[in-house]
């Protein structure tokens, strides 16, 4: 099952990417340095740009290797009843979560168009913090999916160390269930990048809310807003592709009220009250009330991110 | 007076919203409480009690969401003392059937309501009327506005009456179409009714 292809790939994705994250902290640093002090600030937009190309292209080695996967890997039946299934693995699981987020809020801090130079320093130090992050608590290069690993090294264990054909047949059916409904679902697809982008959308929104209570300037409400929008759109539309999954998924399983589930629809709910409080913005106290519930909503953002690795549930990886 | 009821039913609704955000809230941290005293608590009886204390925080909050939902409905066509009767008399024949048939029936009758007055909403805006009232401009954001509640209307309907019917995931994916049609017109409104005026001065 596991062959020497695969593992040639899997190391030669660790050998390549262990530079790449290192350059990416030596980068982030000094995106942070940019950003920071007035007489190298016009420097960060270069600095930022090279960030976001060392990470697009350690996200086309991990593409590589997840290809690679595909191709390499085949589960075998060893009942003989189901045909034979190779893993379609997406970019953005375990470790590759946060990389993956770090490189969409990189590439939109350079995509925005004459933005206020204040503001976007800002989002240049939170893009350099989300590099410095990347590379202490999620380098996806240090052990290329783990998780994925572990579950088929275990599975071969079986294979190799059971002469029974019973545990081996549920040590297959474990591992195909895994693929079919998660690896390889359309949900696994759609669903967290959608999250992600909206996440980082939200970032940006975020700056925009710090900014707007901070010089109670229109621009800075309305570059709020304009990202805010599209965060919700997908955050909305990511949710609601997630509902007929769990169904599924999750069907005899308690997963009503899951820790994940409350604090993502928490954080929904926010961002749902500041865009119905901004229709009201210049009624007396509204501009603070908006401006604080967008903070609540990002904050819904960084605890929902954490649950997953913080709190026990059926859609986290804690415990 | 349009204007301020306008306004109370935005404060309410975000009230209510963040208000139902704080449950949750809530919920995961005693979730996590009882995750850290037994890992297995999921499968115990304090979870079924959990379930059912977050159904009865949940449920008033949800309940009130649904009926400004429903009374929001009214607002386009009616303004004035009618607004205020057309919502009271909505208001009370829901209680009316929550009183004699159960509090599913009676939201049941205000989504089925609202569902219809949204449709008609939708039709008068689309062959633009000028009897509606919106807080907001512009055909595009009108007409979103008002997709975007229908789905929102018909996702609640969804879930409160057909939620064990053969139609229920059916009906689910007509109201997230309607719901990401229903933003993506009313937030970018301004975009597309450039794009659409452009369309037609080259075409004309």
């Amino acid at each position: 099952m596991i062959n020497n292809e695969y593992l040639l790939a899997r190391e030669f994705t660790s050998r390549i990417g262990q530079p790449i994250m290192l350059l990416i902290l030596v980068l982030s640093i000094s995106l942070a340095i940019c950003a920071t002090l007035p007489r190298l600030r016009k420097y960060s937009q270069a600095a930022a740009f090279s960030l976001v190309l060392l990470m697009a292209s350690g996200w086309l080695v991990l593409i590589a290797f997840h290809y690679k996967i595909s191709t390499s890997l085949v589960l075998v039946d060893p009942t003989g009843q189901l045909p034979s299934g190779r893993f379609m693995i997406p970019v953005w699981i375990e470790n590759e979560k946060f990389f993956f987020w770090t490189l969409v809020l990189g590439v939109l801090v350079l995509i925005g168009k004459r933005r206020p130079v204040a503001y976007q320093s800002v989002l240049t130090m939170i893009l350099a913090g989300f590099g410095i992050l990347t590379f202490f608590t999620s380098n996806p290069f240090s052990a290329p999916l783990a998780q994925f690993h572990a579950d088929l090294t275990n599975y071969a264990g079986v294979l190799a160390s059971s002469p029974a054909p019973m545990a081996k047949a549920q040590a297959f059916y474990a591992i195909w269930g895994k693929m079919v409904g998660y690896y390889n679902s359309a949900y696994m697809w759609i669903h967290p990048p959608m999250l992600f982008i909206a996440y980082s959308t939200f970032v940006l929104a975020f700056v925009g809310n710090i900014f707007m209570l901070k010089d109670r300037k229109q621009d800075y409400e309305r570059l709020a807003y304009a990202w805010a929008k599209p965060g919700f759109i997908l955050l909305t539309i990511g949710l609601l592709i997630g509902y007929p999954w769990a169904v599924a998924a999750w069907a005899g399983e308690p997963w009503w009220y899951d820790p994940k589930i409350n604090i993502t629809l928490m954080m929904w709910l926010l961002y749902s009250a500041y865009l119905h409080a901004r229709l009201y913005i210049h009624r007396r106290g509204m501009w603070v009330t908006t401006a604080i519930l967008g903070y609540l909503g990002f904050l819904g953002v960084v605890i929902t991110y954490l649950t997953t690795y913080v709190i026990p549930g059926i859609h986290s990886v804690a415990g | 007076m349009t204007k301020n009821l306008n306004y109370i039913l935005i404060l309410l609704t975000i009230f209510i919203l963040v208000a139902i955000g704080v449950i949750f809230v809530y919920g995961s941290t005693y979730s996590w409480l009882q995750s850290l005293q037994s890992a297995s608590w999921r499968q115990t009886v304090t979870y079924q009690n959990y379930v059912s204390d977050m159904n009865v925080a949940v449920l008033p909050l949800s309940v009130a969401l649904v009926i400004l939902l429903g009374l929001c409905v009214p607002k386009r066509i009616f303004s004035g003392m009618a607004l205020l009767q057309s919502m009271a008399a909505l208001l009370v024949v829901s209680i009316f059937v929550v009183l004699s048939f159960g509090l599913k029936p009676g939201i049941g009758f205000l989504l089925s309501t609202a569902v219809l007055i949204q449709a008609v909403v939708i039709g008068m805006t689309l062959v633009g009327s000028k009897r509606l009232s919106y807080e907001v401009n512009g055909f595009y954001l009108q007409i979103g506005s008002a997709i975007l509640h229908l789905g929102l209307i018909l996702f609640v309907f969804d879930f409160v009456l057909l939620s064990e019917s053969p139609f229920h995931l059916l009906v689910y994916w007509v109201s997230t179409a309607l719901i990401g049609i229903g933003m993506i017109l009313s937030f970018y409104s301004g975009e597309i009714s450039r794009l659409a005026q452009e369309r037609g001065k080259r075409s004309g």
